[in-house]
């Protein structure tokens, strides 16, 4: 098996990344808001980490594309 | 050295104890000490995550290998950290406060048994010894080198400093430390791009100077053949094992995370800290591939940030630079003894010693703390002649991190972990993997054999092993998807 991965282009791990982080984007939003904001008393809409998260997978998105 | 640098290093030392000694104040009790009390704020933790993170070695080896590969260097700090750094925020974080927990062994602790909690600690912990050693002699080199110091003299010199404020201060004196140093990291690291983009005449420019000669340096991935870093390799090893690995069960990583003011700080400071470990590769790539397109004379590829240091930037800056380097080592040697000085206090000595006083953590933390830096400082000197074991200890923590990052993954996620098969699992995977190093194997498919092993071993074991009660398993599974009881 490792010697068949020996042999995949370079360009495949850029959408294997890609794919990765589309992944983890879907993985983020079936995380409940209570979830993350069970000790606030009254949360704001900037403390739902998700969108933290969903910004930071677009940079790497970006990352993987150009690079 | 040019008098303009020594007034920044002077004045940086004296804000660093200053504002360490001020936050030392608030320690009373262990909570304090170990957990900062439970007060602080997910910006001053994340900072102090990416403090704890960047070493010397990330300085100064980042910047030599991306003299060396290029940009597929920054994968450290992108797909091997930022996924699992999410993973952490959103799941592991939330999970570990809700348990209570002080450190990660502890966790282990509940989830299996106190066996799995004291062989975790003990690996980690002598690992600690050894790493925070390597620490203080790559600090005492910068100084030599810089200042003109004699080795002994650094040692000295640093390890007081660290002490003081670690020592008194606990982990929010490194936690302010850490954000202090940081904030000083970025500065001097945008300064140095500003400048060698400027004196290329764009970035246009310095990419066309850079790929003229090295096609593949800017390419986030190499051939899967490449003997360094093959991309599968990349992926799987340290995509999917040793980055979560590290990230969700690395102690001094996770420690300030436990002492944040609410569940909402602690995943917080994680995410924000994912979003500084994206740029880190301004501050630790760059300066090789700027040594590399302005033809630097240098022999070694490690020379490369020296070298930038020395060429590129003007004085004040150069000694601010020195600065980053310094804070750098520093925030990672006072992480480590706080984070070691608790597991050993109480993951080792709790479990250990029956007839403990939980009231005399507080001052056996302290001393342990004294303990642990005097032993790197007495070791430092010695460490090239201690290399072999350095290497031994590092090919044991490496082994162990597949069969623990399984321990974790199954025993949050899921109910079906058991006790016993946890213990056999980390056993028995720590053996294969040591069995796999006899191969030809990258280390990354190694990584990924021995925690595919582990998985695969704790779901087996655990189907003819007695588990945990329902009861218990209650907070310490991450179960989003729970009904509430109303009572």
């Amino acid at each position: 098996m490792i010697e068949w991965l020996q042999g995949l282009p370079a360009e495949w791990g850029n959408y294997v990344s890609i794919l990765l982080f589309v992944g983890l984007g879907v993985m983020v939003w079936l995380i409940p808001i209570k979830a993350i904001t069970a000790d606030l008393q009254s949360p704001k809409k900037w403390q739902d980490i998700r969108w933290w998260a969903t910004a930071l997978i677009t940079l790497q998105l970006g990352i993987y594309i150009v690079f | 050295m040019h008098p303009l640098d020594l007034v920044v290093i002077v004045g940086y030392v004296l804000l660093t104890v200053f504002v360490g000694l001020r936050v030392a104040r608030r320690v009373k009790n262990a909570r304090d000490f170990f957990l900062a009390g439970r007060s602080l704020t997910w910006w001053v933790i994340g900072l102090s995550i990416i403090g704890s993170n960047i070493d010397t070695n990330s300085y100064v080896g980042a910047s030599g290998n991306a003299y060396t590969i290029g940009i597929a260097q920054a994968n450290f700090e992108w797909i091997g950290a930022i996924p699992a750094m999410i993973l952490a925020s959103l799941i592991f974080i939330p999970l570990y406060w809700r348990a209570g927990v002080y450190s990660i062994p502890e966790y282990l602790g509940l989830r299996y048994n106190q066996s799995v909690r004291v062989v975790t600690a003990l690996i980690t912990s002598l690992f600690a010894v050894f790493a925070m050693g390597v620490a203080m002699w790559a600090l005492a080199l910068v100084l030599e080198t810089y200042l003109g110091w004699p080795i002994w003299m650094s040692i000295l010199v640093s390890g007081a400093v660290v002490g003081l404020y670690s020592i008194t201060g606990g982990l929010a004196a490194v936690a302010f430390t850490d954000a202090l140093q940081v904030s000083i990291m970025f500065i001097c690291g945008l300064i140095i791009v500003g400048l060698g983009i400027s004196e290329l005449g764009g970035f246009t420019n310095f990419a066309a100077e850079l790929t003229k000669d090295n096609p593949d340096h800017l390419s986030v991935y190499l051939p899967a053949d490449h003997p360094q870093s093959p991309w599968p390799g990349v992926i799987l090893g340290l995509g999917i094992v040793l980055s979560p690995a590290y990230w969700i069960a690395s102690q001094a990583i996770l420690q300030r995370t436990l002492g944040a003011k609410s569940q909402w700080d602690a995943s917080a400071s994680m995410m924000f800290a994912a979003f500084a470990k994206t740029f880190v590769p301004l501050l630790i790539i760059f300066p090789g591939l700027l040594a590399l397109v302005l033809n630097a004379p240098i022999d070694e590829a490690d020379k490369a940030l020296p070298w930038v240091i020395k060429n590129v930037l003007p004085p004040g800056l150069s000694g601010l630079m020195f600065v980053a380097v310094i804070a750098a080592l520093q925030s990672s040697l006072d992480s480590s003894i706080n984070a070691t000085s608790l597991m050993v206090t109480r993951d080792i000595r709790h479990v250990l010693i029956k007839q403990h006083d939980p009231e005399r953590d507080l001052v056996v933390g302290r001393w342990i703390s004294l303990v642990l830096l005097v032993s790197a400082m007495a070791i430092a000197p010695f460490i090239s002649d201690l290399g072999g074991i350095f290497m031994f200890l590092q090919t044991g923590l490496s082994l162990f991190q597949g069969p623990m990052l399984a321990l974790l993954l199954m025993g949050a996620l899921s109910q079906r972990a058991t006790p016993t098969a946890g213990l056999w699992t980390l056993i028995s995977g720590v053996i294969i993997a040591a069995g796999l190093q006899f191969t030809e194997l990258n280390f990354y498919y190694i990584a990924f054999l021995s925690f595919g092993y582990s998985m695969t071993a704790l779901w087996l074991l655990s189907y003819f092993t007695p588990g945990l009660t329902e009861e218990e398993l209650t907070t310490l599974t991450y179960r989003p998807f729970m009904r509430r009881s109303n009572s």
